[in-house]
Protein backbone atom coordinates (compact mmCIF):
# COMPACT_ATOMS: atom_id res chain seq x y z
CA UNK A 1 0.00 0.00 0.00
CA UNK A 2 1.18 3.46 -1.19
CA UNK A 3 1.50 6.63 1.36
CA UNK A 4 -0.93 9.05 0.96
CA UNK A 5 1.10 12.50 -1.03
CA UNK A 6 1.89 15.46 1.17
CA UNK A 7 -1.39 17.61 0.92
CA UNK A 8 0.22 20.97 1.05
CA UNK A 9 -2.85 22.92 0.35
CA UNK A 10 -4.26 22.32 3.94
CA UNK A 11 -5.08 25.07 5.69
CA UNK A 12 -2.54 25.34 9.34
CA UNK A 13 -5.26 24.16 12.36
CA UNK A 14 -4.25 23.33 15.76
CA UNK A 15 -6.44 20.28 15.67
CA UNK A 16 -6.14 17.06 18.60
CA UNK A 17 -6.27 14.04 16.27
CA UNK A 18 -6.50 12.02 19.45
CA UNK A 19 -4.95 8.40 19.70
CA UNK A 20 -3.90 7.30 16.04
CA UNK A 21 -2.35 4.15 15.07
CA UNK A 22 1.35 2.96 15.61
CA UNK A 23 3.30 3.68 11.94
CA UNK A 24 6.19 5.12 13.57
CA UNK A 25 9.96 4.37 13.78
CA UNK A 26 11.72 5.14 16.88
CA UNK A 27 15.38 5.52 16.33
CA UNK A 28 17.47 6.13 19.59
CA UNK A 29 21.11 6.90 20.65
CA UNK A 30 22.68 8.04 23.73
CA UNK A 31 21.72 11.91 22.78
CA UNK A 32 18.45 11.06 22.69
CA UNK A 33 14.80 9.60 21.14
CA UNK A 34 13.68 10.33 17.58
CA UNK A 35 10.11 9.39 16.43
CA UNK A 36 9.66 9.06 13.03
CA UNK A 37 6.89 9.01 10.56
CA UNK A 38 3.72 10.79 8.85
CA UNK A 39 1.57 13.20 9.94
CA UNK A 40 -1.76 11.39 10.00
CA UNK A 41 -3.27 14.95 8.84
CA UNK A 42 -1.41 16.08 6.33
CA UNK A 43 0.37 13.09 5.76
CA UNK A 44 4.31 14.94 5.47
CA UNK A 45 7.13 13.33 6.72
CA UNK A 46 7.51 14.19 10.57
CA UNK A 47 10.34 13.84 12.73
CA UNK A 48 10.06 14.32 16.44
CA UNK A 49 13.13 14.60 18.42
CA UNK A 50 13.95 14.43 22.25
CA UNK A 51 16.80 14.84 23.23
CA UNK A 52 18.53 14.43 26.87
CA UNK A 53 18.32 17.76 28.79
CA UNK A 54 18.39 18.97 32.49
CA UNK A 55 15.96 18.46 34.27
CA UNK A 56 15.05 14.91 35.15
CA UNK A 57 17.60 12.61 37.65
CA UNK A 58 19.85 10.41 37.00
CA UNK A 59 22.16 11.49 39.87
CA UNK A 60 25.51 13.39 39.78
CA UNK A 61 27.63 10.45 38.52
CA UNK A 62 24.93 8.69 36.31
CA UNK A 63 26.54 6.01 34.72
CA UNK A 64 23.66 5.54 32.09
CA UNK A 65 24.48 8.77 30.85
CA UNK A 66 26.76 7.33 28.00
CA UNK A 67 24.16 4.39 27.80
CA UNK A 68 21.19 4.64 24.91
CA UNK A 69 18.00 4.77 26.21
CA UNK A 70 16.46 1.12 26.65
CA UNK A 71 13.84 -0.35 24.91
CA UNK A 72 11.38 -0.11 27.14
CA UNK A 73 12.00 3.63 27.77
CA UNK A 74 11.60 4.20 24.32
CA UNK A 75 8.20 2.37 24.06
CA UNK A 76 7.00 4.40 27.26
CA UNK A 77 8.34 7.96 25.59
CA UNK A 78 6.49 7.22 22.83
CA UNK A 79 3.25 6.48 24.30
CA UNK A 80 2.81 9.27 26.60
CA UNK A 81 4.13 11.99 24.62
CA UNK A 82 1.99 14.37 22.17
CA UNK A 83 3.25 14.59 18.73
CA UNK A 84 3.00 17.69 16.66
CA UNK A 85 3.05 17.95 13.08
CA UNK A 86 6.65 19.16 12.27
CA UNK A 87 6.43 18.06 8.46
CA UNK A 88 8.24 21.45 7.89
CA UNK A 89 6.42 22.79 5.10
CA UNK A 90 4.57 26.25 6.37
CA UNK A 91 1.16 25.46 5.71
CA UNK A 92 -1.18 28.36 4.93
CA UNK A 93 -2.01 30.17 8.28
CA UNK A 94 0.81 29.05 9.96
CA UNK A 95 1.44 31.45 12.95
CA UNK A 96 5.24 32.93 12.76
CA UNK A 97 6.09 32.23 15.91
CA UNK A 98 5.65 28.34 16.03
CA UNK A 99 7.56 26.01 17.68
CA UNK A 100 6.42 23.17 15.06
CA UNK A 101 5.84 23.62 11.60
CA UNK A 102 3.33 21.86 9.85
CA UNK A 103 0.32 21.40 9.84
CA UNK A 104 -0.64 21.99 13.10
CA UNK A 105 -1.94 18.44 13.84
CA UNK A 106 -1.17 17.49 17.09
CA UNK A 107 -2.00 13.62 18.16
CA UNK A 108 -0.44 10.63 20.76
CA UNK A 109 0.20 7.43 19.73
CA UNK A 110 -2.24 4.22 20.29
CA UNK A 111 -0.37 1.19 22.34
CA UNK A 112 -1.12 -2.29 20.56
CA UNK A 113 -0.90 -0.95 17.16
CA UNK A 114 -0.69 -3.62 14.13
CA UNK A 115 1.59 -2.43 12.01
CA UNK A 116 5.29 -0.19 11.82
CA UNK A 117 5.75 -0.09 15.77
CA UNK A 118 9.62 0.06 15.25
CA UNK A 119 11.90 0.71 18.22
CA UNK A 120 15.67 0.85 17.34
CA UNK A 121 18.67 1.23 18.73
CA UNK A 122 21.35 3.31 17.53
CA UNK A 123 20.89 4.41 13.69
CA UNK B 1 -5.24 17.17 29.31
CA UNK B 2 -6.37 19.55 26.61
CA UNK B 3 -4.58 20.11 23.89
CA UNK B 4 -3.95 23.98 24.30
CA UNK B 5 -2.01 22.44 27.54
CA UNK B 6 0.11 19.37 25.72
CA UNK B 7 0.86 22.09 23.23
CA UNK B 8 2.19 24.37 26.07
CA UNK B 9 3.91 21.79 27.81
CA UNK B 10 5.70 20.56 24.31
CA UNK B 11 6.89 24.22 23.98
CA UNK B 12 8.42 24.41 26.55
CA UNK B 13 10.21 21.23 26.51
CA UNK B 14 11.69 22.67 23.10
CA UNK B 15 12.82 26.24 24.54
CA UNK B 16 14.42 23.90 27.55
CA UNK B 17 16.75 22.76 24.98
CA UNK B 18 18.04 26.08 23.80
CA UNK B 19 17.95 27.55 27.48
CA UNK B 20 20.18 24.46 28.95
CA UNK B 21 23.15 26.25 29.35
CA UNK B 22 21.95 29.11 31.15
CA UNK B 23 19.88 27.07 33.65
CA UNK B 24 23.33 24.78 34.51
CA UNK B 25 25.34 27.95 34.89
CA UNK B 26 22.26 29.38 37.40
CA UNK B 27 22.14 25.89 39.12
CA UNK B 28 26.05 26.13 39.19
CA UNK B 29 25.73 29.63 40.88
CA UNK B 30 23.17 28.29 43.23
CA UNK B 31 25.12 26.00 44.62
CA UNK B 32 28.33 27.92 45.15
CA UNK B 33 26.49 31.01 47.27
CA UNK B 34 24.91 27.40 48.96
CA UNK B 35 28.27 26.32 49.83
CA UNK B 36 29.95 29.73 50.82
CA UNK B 37 27.23 29.71 53.15
CA UNK B 38 27.33 26.34 54.79
CA UNK B 39 31.17 28.03 55.17
CA UNK B 40 29.96 31.11 57.08
CA UNK B 41 27.55 28.86 59.01
CA UNK B 42 30.79 26.47 60.18
CA UNK B 43 32.19 29.66 61.24
CA UNK B 44 29.41 30.67 63.11
CA UNK B 45 29.18 27.61 65.19
CA UNK B 46 33.03 27.85 66.22
CA UNK B 47 32.24 30.97 67.85
CA UNK B 48 29.22 30.54 69.50
CA UNK B 49 30.77 27.10 70.62
CA UNK B 50 30.48 28.09 74.40
CA UNK B 51 32.67 30.30 76.60
CA UNK B 52 36.48 30.12 75.09
CA UNK B 53 36.55 26.63 74.95
CA UNK B 54 34.75 23.79 76.49
CA UNK B 55 37.61 22.18 78.03
CA UNK B 56 36.60 23.78 81.07
CA UNK B 57 33.41 21.57 81.72
CA UNK B 58 32.99 19.01 84.45
CA UNK B 59 33.11 15.78 83.04
CA UNK B 60 30.17 14.46 82.16
CA UNK B 61 28.95 18.14 80.77
CA UNK B 62 31.56 18.10 78.71
CA UNK B 63 30.93 14.85 76.87
CA UNK B 64 27.08 16.48 76.50
CA UNK B 65 28.00 19.62 75.42
CA UNK B 66 30.42 17.89 72.60
CA UNK B 67 27.92 16.00 71.62
CA UNK B 68 24.73 18.49 71.26
CA UNK B 69 27.32 20.67 68.95
CA UNK B 70 28.16 17.79 67.06
CA UNK B 71 24.31 17.05 66.62
CA UNK B 72 23.62 20.47 65.60
CA UNK B 73 26.56 21.09 63.30
CA UNK B 74 25.59 17.59 61.63
CA UNK B 75 21.71 19.09 61.27
CA UNK B 76 22.67 22.65 60.16
CA UNK B 77 24.82 21.10 57.37
CA UNK B 78 22.00 19.30 56.34
CA UNK B 79 19.52 21.03 56.98
CA UNK B 80 21.27 23.65 54.17
CA UNK B 81 22.03 21.58 51.78
CA UNK B 82 18.52 20.20 51.50
CA UNK B 83 17.73 23.91 50.98
CA UNK B 84 20.18 24.53 48.48
CA UNK B 85 19.11 21.04 46.79
CA UNK B 86 15.53 22.54 46.97
CA UNK B 87 16.05 25.85 45.45
CA UNK B 88 18.14 24.95 42.67
CA UNK B 89 17.37 21.19 42.01
CA UNK B 90 19.75 18.26 41.95
CA UNK B 91 23.16 18.93 39.87
CA UNK B 92 23.58 16.51 36.92
CA UNK B 93 19.72 15.79 36.14
CA UNK B 94 19.10 14.92 32.48
CA UNK B 95 15.88 13.70 30.85
CA UNK B 96 14.43 13.50 27.50
CA UNK B 97 12.83 17.02 26.55
CA UNK B 98 9.49 16.05 25.54
CA UNK B 99 6.49 17.75 26.88
CA UNK B 100 4.97 15.08 28.92
CA UNK B 101 8.23 14.16 30.22
CA UNK B 102 8.64 17.53 31.34
CA UNK B 103 5.27 17.31 32.68
CA UNK B 104 6.01 14.39 34.46
CA UNK B 105 9.07 15.64 35.93
CA UNK B 106 7.32 18.49 37.11
CA UNK B 107 5.07 17.35 39.15
CA UNK B 108 7.59 15.01 41.02
CA UNK B 109 9.91 17.60 41.44
CA UNK B 110 7.40 19.78 43.51
CA UNK B 111 6.77 17.26 45.61
CA UNK B 112 10.91 16.63 46.34
CA UNK B 113 11.19 20.15 46.79
CA UNK B 114 8.34 20.82 49.36
CA UNK B 115 9.44 17.61 51.16
CA UNK B 116 13.11 19.16 51.51
CA UNK B 117 11.92 22.34 52.25
CA UNK B 118 9.85 20.95 54.87
CA UNK B 119 12.84 18.86 55.83
CA UNK B 120 15.60 21.64 56.25
CA UNK B 121 13.10 23.76 58.31
CA UNK B 122 12.91 21.53 60.72
CA UNK B 123 17.06 19.84 60.54
CA UNK B 124 17.39 24.24 61.09
CA UNK B 125 15.11 24.63 63.84
CA UNK B 126 16.37 21.27 65.40
CA UNK B 127 19.51 22.37 65.00
CA UNK B 128 19.26 25.52 67.02
CA UNK B 129 17.93 23.89 69.55
CA UNK B 130 20.71 21.70 70.22
CA UNK B 131 23.46 24.79 69.90
CA UNK B 132 21.26 27.07 71.92
CA UNK B 133 21.29 23.45 74.54
CA UNK B 134 25.31 23.41 74.35
CA UNK B 135 25.00 27.10 75.00
CA UNK B 136 23.11 26.53 78.07
CA UNK B 137 25.65 24.09 79.22
CA UNK B 138 28.29 25.59 78.74
CA UNK B 139 27.29 28.73 80.64
CA UNK B 140 25.84 26.88 83.66
CA UNK B 141 28.43 24.61 84.15
CA UNK B 142 31.46 26.07 82.82
CA UNK B 143 34.14 26.79 86.53
CA UNK B 144 35.60 29.55 87.05
CA UNK B 145 39.46 29.15 87.68
CA UNK B 146 40.37 29.72 91.02
CA UNK B 147 43.25 32.30 91.01
CA UNK B 148 44.77 31.04 94.38
CA UNK B 149 44.56 27.14 94.17
CA UNK B 150 47.93 25.49 94.61
CA UNK B 151 49.24 22.16 94.73
CA UNK B 152 51.80 21.08 97.43
CA UNK B 153 53.94 18.19 96.63
CA UNK B 154 55.69 16.81 100.10
CA UNK B 155 57.66 13.98 101.36
CA UNK B 156 54.56 12.79 102.77
CA UNK B 157 52.28 13.42 99.65
CA UNK B 158 50.14 16.00 97.44
CA UNK B 159 47.82 18.63 99.01
CA UNK B 160 45.23 20.96 97.49
CA UNK B 161 43.75 23.78 98.37
CA UNK B 162 43.81 27.55 98.31
CA UNK B 163 46.87 29.15 99.57
CA UNK B 164 46.26 31.20 102.51
CA UNK B 165 49.98 32.43 103.47
CA UNK B 166 53.32 31.55 102.54
CA UNK B 167 56.28 32.31 105.27
CA UNK B 168 59.57 30.49 105.18
CA UNK B 169 58.44 28.56 108.30
CA UNK B 170 55.64 26.78 106.77
CA UNK B 171 53.07 26.99 104.22
CA UNK B 172 49.18 27.23 105.37
CA UNK B 173 46.65 26.04 102.68
CA UNK B 174 42.95 26.11 102.81
CA UNK B 175 41.46 22.43 102.12
CA UNK B 176 38.76 22.60 99.14
CA UNK B 177 37.22 19.38 100.47
CA UNK B 178 36.28 17.86 103.63
CA UNK B 179 36.20 20.77 106.30
CA UNK B 180 36.83 23.57 104.44
CA UNK B 181 37.35 26.00 107.09
CA UNK B 182 40.02 24.53 109.35
CA UNK B 183 43.89 25.31 107.50
CA UNK B 184 46.36 22.87 106.30
CA UNK B 185 49.76 24.11 107.65
CA UNK B 186 52.32 22.20 106.15
CA UNK B 187 56.11 22.99 107.23
CA UNK B 188 58.54 24.43 104.57
CA UNK B 189 61.14 21.91 105.10
CA UNK B 190 58.79 19.37 103.67
CA UNK B 191 57.68 20.95 100.78
CA UNK B 192 59.14 19.81 97.65
CA UNK B 193 57.78 21.68 94.92
CA UNK B 194 54.03 24.44 94.43
CA UNK B 195 52.25 24.50 91.57
CA UNK B 196 49.27 27.03 90.40
CA UNK B 197 46.32 24.54 89.88
CA UNK B 198 42.71 24.47 88.01
CA UNK B 199 41.05 22.65 90.09
CA UNK B 200 41.38 20.26 93.14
Amino acid sequence: MSNPAHDQDLKYQQVGLGIVDDVFQVVADTDGITVNGACPRCHGKTSTTFPKGVAGTKGLFSRSRAEPPSVAEQAALKATETFFCECGFAHTGQPENTLFEGCGAQWKVGPGSTSGSGIGGTP
Amino acid sequence: MSAGVDRRWAELARELEFSQLDQLRKQAEGWRNGLIGLTALVAVLAVLKGRDDLSRLPSPWQTVATSLLGAAFLLLVAGSLTAVRASFGKPGEVLHLGGQSLRKWTLTEIRRVRRALYLSTVAFACGMALVAGALGVSWTHTEEPAADLVKVSTSAGEFCGRLVSYVPSEVTLLPTSGDTTKPLVIRAPDVRKITPATAC
